[in-house]
């Protein structure tokens, strides 16, 4: 990176860092600058930052418990008894009975709808619980077209900092990265 | 959408990163996918092999039990079984670990991996590297002693018991450590090519089944250049 973007990546950090849960904004710079801003972020506190976009996927090697459970294991958030109950919890808007649970916590990706795929990998932020979360707006109006979706969404958003990345971010939202294009300009 | 960051770790950092449970997690079943399950498979190999071995020893060098056992060690020990171990390694866990990755790449799962701050070196390579490096040492010495129980029951029939008490007059721990070593070392190059079949495959389905391949083709060029490199420096 040269130097400007550096200086622009550092600014970028420090605004961040004065954002308050629950906010959203729009992040409207060049790809580069946002990819350099996940790994920075990641650098800082490894597993503060997640990406939903879509790519993101579940892994299909892993059951969907493993899968709910990886990123927050891995960057050790918290211990495995303490994951569960966090699991359990963000499950309650399925509305599953235990035996619903068990059966969907045991199977493989694979055999899941690409819906509730979407609507895992939600879960799966919400175990996860980072700082901030940087999301495609296309991603998020399809997800939000499901009431389940919508209301994981809402509390994903109610618990970290959401940045909407790219010039398809709600125009209602403030701007804390980059500059959007003047009306009519491409 | 997003460039992915690279999170660049060193080879002692992705080591490190085995004290996180979720690594260790893959290491383990790692090895319970190469060295535990394919015990019964080594075992029965042993067993036909050193019976083979001692048929054919006996055939060109007469009846004598001990010099065909303490011939049989030597050879199962110094080269049969660390070969065999390797080969049966890259058969059944180096076209499981490319086609593996290779799904995972296809997929997009490795870029959601890298979303989510996990480096692939850390949370794919090393726990695969080490669990193929551990189990190929350990099937290597799996296999050498079933072979030498192969070996006993064929030359000396029902007085095979005595045959086995007496089995330490041929074994010398030199020996065994160089068994180990030498599987270890193959393995480690059987899973790193493996790795890289499967990680470097273009991110089509149908580059899966040709990553799988690859990874065995390569695998047991790379065992046989090694095995020769070892006898060249001994």
């Amino acid at each position: 990176m040269s130097a400007p973007q550096t200086q622009e990546l550092d600014d970028l950090i420090a605004r961040l860092a004065q954002c308050r849960f629950g906010e959203s904004h729009a992040l409207v710079c060049d790809d580069a600058l946002a990819a350099a801003l996940l790994a920075a972020l990641h650098v800082q506190q490894p597993g503060q930052a997640v990406v939903l976009d879509f790519r993101t996927s579940l892994l299909s090697n892993l059951r969907v418990w493993e899968n709910l459970i990886l990123p927050a294991w891995y960057h050790g958030h918290a211990e495995l008894q303490v994951l569960e109950q966090r699991v359990l919890a963000a499950l309650r808007p399925f509305k599953l009975d235990d035996e619903g649970i068990a059966a969907l916590l045991d199977g493989l990706p694979a055999a899941l709808s690409a819906t509730r795929k979407q609507e895992l990998v939600l879960l799966r932020t919400l175990v996860l619980a980072p700082r901030y979360v940087l999301v495609e707006p296309a991603w998020l109006r399809r997800v939000r077209q499901t009431p389940l979706g919508a209301e994981l969404w809402q509390a994903i958003e109610a618990t970290s900092v959401v940045l909407q990345l790219g010039e398809g971010a709600a125009p209602d939202l403030p701007v804390i990265g980059g500059k959007r294009p003047e009306q009519g300009q491409e | 959408m997003l460039p992915l960051p690279a999170y660049s770790r060193t080879l002692l950092q992705s080591i490190a990163d085995l004290r996180r449970p979720a690594v260790r997690r893959v290491l383990f079943k790692q090895i319970y996918f190469t060295g535990v399950e394919a015990l019964l498979l080594i075992v029965l190999i042993g067993f036909s092999l050193g019976g083979i071995v001692v048929s054919q020893l006996h055939d060109q060098y007469g009846q004598s039990r001990e010099a065909s056992l303490r011939l049989l060690a030597d050879i199962s020990f110094g080269e049969l079984a660390p070969l065999f171990a390797a080969l049966l390694l890259v058969a059944r866990s180096s076209s499981a670990v490319a086609s593996e990755l290779a799904a995972m790449k296809a997929h997009g799962e490795l870029d959601s991996l890298v979303e989510m701050g996990i480096p692939l070196s850390s949370y794919l390579v090393v726990p695969r590297l080490l669990g193929m490096t551990i189990s190929s040492a350990a099937l290597a010495l799996y296999l050498s002693l079933s072979i030498m129980l192969g070996g006993a029951l064929l030359s000396s029939g029902w007085d095979v018991g005595y045959q086995v008490f007496q089995l330490d007059r041929f074994l010398r721990p030199g020996m065994i450590l160089l068994s180990v070593g030498k599987a270890a070392l193959f393995g480690f190059m059987a899973a790193a090519v493996a790795c890289r079949m499967g990680l470097v495959a273009r991110p089509y389905v149908t580059e899966i089944p040709k990553a799988s391949s690859r990874a065995v083709m390569r695998g047991m060029l790379a065992v046989f250049v090694t095995d020769f490199l070892c006898v060249l420096a001994s």
